[in-house]
């Protein structure tokens, strides 16, 4: 999750995780404090990185079993800090997924972006490195829903896929409940965030499927 | 000899000059993606220590750089003894894999002395629902206070990654939502009514 706005890094110290009872005793002294300052905050608590900037935020998990407790935190963590000015925030999400068969790798590859109207007759054994497609988000929060697809750079041969839920919010300066608009936008599409990369992946490989003697 | 970075300087203040790479530049009002594999370089400005100078001038202090040339060049000299900046590279990951393999939500209905029932479901949708019960020692000590009547839980089993070892896991989260606010109870009030007016009781 990212929130772009106007943040004071250093209250974000395990401490007070601790003081707003968002994090436990025991939490606090396995929290792993990078730095904690003025300018930035970088620290790992509960299984969350935090990392603070001035003018940006971000709470990150490599582990899909802590996204319910990713959002309590940003929903204490805001509420908290009701007067917090953000401009835009995002939610992200991303998964690897193993493609057993080379062909069958290549085979998305050159469906996502096909090779030979341009790329063949311009390039030496063109291959996808990354297709971005950004599409709308309707309903009570519009704004835009970005879908990255790239080579797994852990897992090979395999597929990434990051979404982002982008929300962009009036201008702070001259609208007060960004905060609140923040805490709403979180609750009503969260789930519906987490899950489009891995509904975005499942369309892929249902779509394109191998070919014949080749494994999926 | 030591491989100096390019520093800086303004007056006295040495400063890094740190420019996104072209990948992790923010692109148009993508400004909330998450930057190419998440990482981003920061400037952290470590505090230029002089002699008789107060606490006042210190920034974040990150790190101190190791002695190189440039530093004990300085601090032979008659120049006043600066500490080189380093950039350091944020992540804004935590390292880590994780391969889910079931996921439930739901509440807890009823507790007992050792154990806790609850209602579970993969999805919202789901009929009928799954009822568990767990021993209360499957939580952590300052956990337990948490499972009462009515609250949230998270149920996933995964594996998890710790270095070549994957590790089977299973881990139930008491959820920890900010208390309703009255307008939302109210909302929340109006549509159970309404739902409860559409019912053709039979």
């Amino acid at each position: 999750m990212v929130v772009v706005g106007s943040f004071n890094p250093a209250i974000f110290h395990p401490e007070w995780f601790l003081r707003q009872k968002l994090a436990g005793e025991d939490d606090v002294k396995e929290a792993q404090v990078n730095v904690v300052g003025r300018d930035v905050t970088d620290i790992e608590i509960c299984g969350l990185k935090v990392v603070c900037i001035n003018d940006r935020f971000s709470l990150a998990t490599a582990n899909i079993s802590h996204a319910a407790k990713m959002q309590d935190f940003l929903l204490h963590i805001f509420a908290l800090l009701p007067h917090t000015p953000v401009t835009a925030c995002g939610i992200n999400s991303f998964a690897h997924y193993l493609i057993g068969d080379t062909q069958y790798w290549n085979k998305i590859g050159h469906t996502l972006v096909p090779k030979e109207l341009i790329w063949n007759g311009l390039l030496e054994k063109p291959g996808m490195q990354s297709v971005i497609v950004k599409g709308l988000r309707k309903g009570d929060f519009p704004g835009e829903i970005n879908i990255r697809v790239e080579p797994s750079q852990k897992i090979q041969p395999g597929l990434y896929v990051l979404s982002n839920y982008h929300y962009q919010m009036a201008d702070a300066a001259i609208d007060s409940d960004t905060t609140e608009k923040l805490l709403n936008f979180l609750k009503a599409e969260w789930k519906s965030a987490l899950e489009k990369a891995r509904i975005v992946a499942d369309e892929i490989l249902l779509k394109i499927r191998p070919d014949d003697g080749e494994h999926s | 000899m030591a491989n100096i970075p390019e520093i800086s300087t303004c007056g006295n203040q040495p400063r890094w000059i740190n420019e996104f790479q072209n990948d992790q530049r923010p692109r148009g009002n993508a400004g909330t993606q998450v930057m190419l594999r998440s990482l981003f370089t920061l400037l952290i400005k470590e505090p230029v220590r002089r002699d008789g100078m107060g606490s006042e001038q210190e920034s974040a202090v990150v790190s101190t750089a190791a002695p190189t040339e440039t530093t004990d060049r300085i601090t032979t000299s008659s120049r006043p003894r600066s500490v080189i900046p380093r950039a350091k590279r944020l992540n804004t990951l935590p390292k880590g894999r994780y391969i889910l393999l079931k996921k439930y939500e739901g509440f807890v209905t009823s507790r007992g002395e050792k154990s806790f029932t609850a209602r579970l479901s993969e999805n919202a949708s789901d009929y009928p629902v799954l009822e568990a019960e767990f021993d209360l020692e499957e939580l952590s000590e300052t956990d337990r206070s948490l499972a009462v009547d009515g609250a949230a839980l998270v149920w996933t089993m995964g594996y998890r990654y710790e270095g070549n070892t994957r590790k089977r896991e299973s881990l139930i989260y008491l959820r920890r939502l900010p208390p309703w606010k009255d307008a939302e109870a109210e909302l929340a009030k109006k549509a159970a009514d309404e739902l409860t007016r559409d019912i053709l009781w039979k």
